[in-house]
């Protein structure tokens, strides 16, 4: 791999992770003069004419969404015989990284990603491979759906039937399990999924292999979400197990209707950037007390006019006991690659050990 | 502004622990990772490919069974997956043997056993 890409547009600062299909590069866009993340596909996959092809063809898709929940694709290209595709860069964590939350802060989440889904399902697009990975939140927590048209592709190959899939399988629709037809309804299913896992710390089921899971789905009962979490209010579990719903027609129409759903259980506003610009100054406080059916907007209002601090000082003053927020951990950093697979092996345990306990 | 809304009577929040990952799943997958390597170094990638494949399914499982906290997840399946992908087992080349050659193959070895047992 050049330092460079697309005649020196693209300059390659470091990599930000790599998994078995491709590996992620920052990378500053010379020409716009911003920061983007490259997606190079693996070389063991770009040896596939039809797979490379296909790629390219599903990152064009993709790039003709735009959306503040959406991962934005700029380009796509090919660079020594490998396909690239330049994405923006976000930073934060991912959503798997974040790990278990309080309903509060995951629901607000979740109403984002229900957005970004939306939105692409309306422009015909089937995400196909929602999960915590591939939700991307920012540090002012703006969540960001990524690689649309990436699960499309890998369909063509190997990688569904082994190990990528299975890691990831438990937010996988019944009928996606089952090599189905796929539609919008599953993209549901799967962040139903992610939502559960979120707010419970575990997943609907546990299982060993896809013949499992597809035995656990068809027979199975999922443990409510209350009955493992308590906390959570039970409109907030109704939306989470009507999404997980087995039969893609008793499932909440379209992930807007989800969202809806979940607006309603938490009295949050449908809008998600307006809930993403005040939920972080008021997280672990009392919004919730606060007067009326109105008081988000009312609150949107004040942070417009830079009078957040006073109110929540005010709110702090006034006896509201419950503990700030905690800082999140930082983040954990992916195992260092190595130049040869025999380094990666040796970085792989030495990664391994410094994080037992 | 900044006072209001920073004079509450708790103490300064600290960040959270960082998540950890069990012994007893780290600890293996470890090991495993170091025959890989260990393999690699000796220059048998046959036995490097299958062991990672090993690390793979071991990992995969360890992850499925809910014991790998959630920050590591992807991160490990992704490592995992990328050792298998990186490393080629390739076997020799056999010799290829195919019509009328097959016939003096067989014939200069039979000429050569007869010399042996001459001898």
């Amino acid at each position: 791999m050049n330092e460079t890409l697309a005649e020196g547009r693209y300059r390659i600062q470091r990599t930000l992770g790599y998994g078995g299909m491709a590996v992620v590069y920052l990378a500053h866009d010379e020409e716009l003069r911003r920061l983007v993340a490259i997606k190079v596909l693996a070389e063991h996959l770009s040896d596939d004419s039809v797979f490379r092809e296909r790629f390219l063809q599903e990152s064009r898709l993709a790039s003709r969404l735009s959306h503040p929940n959406v991962v934005q694709v700029y380009d796509a290209g090919e660079a020594d015989g490998r396909p690239y595709i330049v994405m923006e860069y976000v930073e934060g964590d991912t959503l798997a990284e974040r790990g278990k939350l309080a309903y509060e802060d995951a629901v607000p989440l979740a109403l984002q990603a229900c957005a970004g889904l939306q939105h692409a399902h309306s422009a015909g697009l089937v995400h196909r491979d929602v999960k915590p990975a591939n939700l991307l939140v920012r540090e002012d927590d703006v969540l960001k759906v990524a690689d649309f048209g990436i699960a499309r592709a890998a369909e063509l190959t190997r990688l569904t039937q082994h190990g990528t899939v299975l890691g990831t399988a438990a937010y996988l629709a019944p009928e996606q399990a089952e090599g189905e037809e796929v539609t919008a309804a599953a993209d549901v299913y799967s962040l139903g999924a992610v939502l559960y896992e979120v707010l419970t710390g575990r997943r609907p089921y546990e299982f060993g292999s896809i013949p499992e899971l597809i035995a656990l789905q068809t027979s199975g009962a999922i443990t409510p979400v209350r009955d493992l979490e308590p906390s959570v209010p039970e409109p907030v579990e109704a939306a989470v197990m009507h999404a997980l719903a087995r039969d893609p027609r008793f499932r909440p129409g379209s992930a807007a209707e989800l969202g809806d759903e979940l607006a309603a259980a938490t009295e949050l506003p449908t809008e998600p950037l307006l809930a993403t610009a005040i939920i972080e100054p008021l997280r672990g406080r009392t919004y919730q007390s606060l007067p009326g059916g109105s008081s988000w907007l009312w609150i949107a209002a004040a942070a417009a006019l830079g009078v957040v601090a006073i109110v929540l000082g005010l709110l702090r003053l006034g006896g509201d006991d419950k503990p700030a927020a905690r800082p999140q951990p930082a983040p954990i950093e992916a195992p260092v690659r190595g130049t040869t697979p025999a380094d990666e092996a040796r970085n792989l345990s030495a990664w391994l050990r410094r994080h037992a306990g | 502004m900044v006072c209001l809304a920073g004079c509450g009577s708790g103490p300064t929040p600290r960040a959270a622990p960082p998540p950890k990952l069990p012994t007893a799943v780290a600890a293996p997958l470890a090991a495993r990772s170091d025959e890989v390597a260990q393999a690699l170094a000796n220059g048998d990638a046959c036995r490097a490919a299958r062991l990672a494949q090993q690390l793979q399914q071991e990992t995969l499982a360890s992850i499925n069974a809910g014991r790998v906290p959630a920050p590591f997840q992807e991160h490990l399946a992704s490592a995992t997956n990328d050792l298998v992908s990186r490393i080629r087992c390739v076997l020799p080349a056999q010799p290829q043997v195919h019509g009328k050659h097959e016939g003096r193959e067989k014939k200069r070895k039979k000429e050569k056993k007869k010399h042996e047992e001459h001898d």
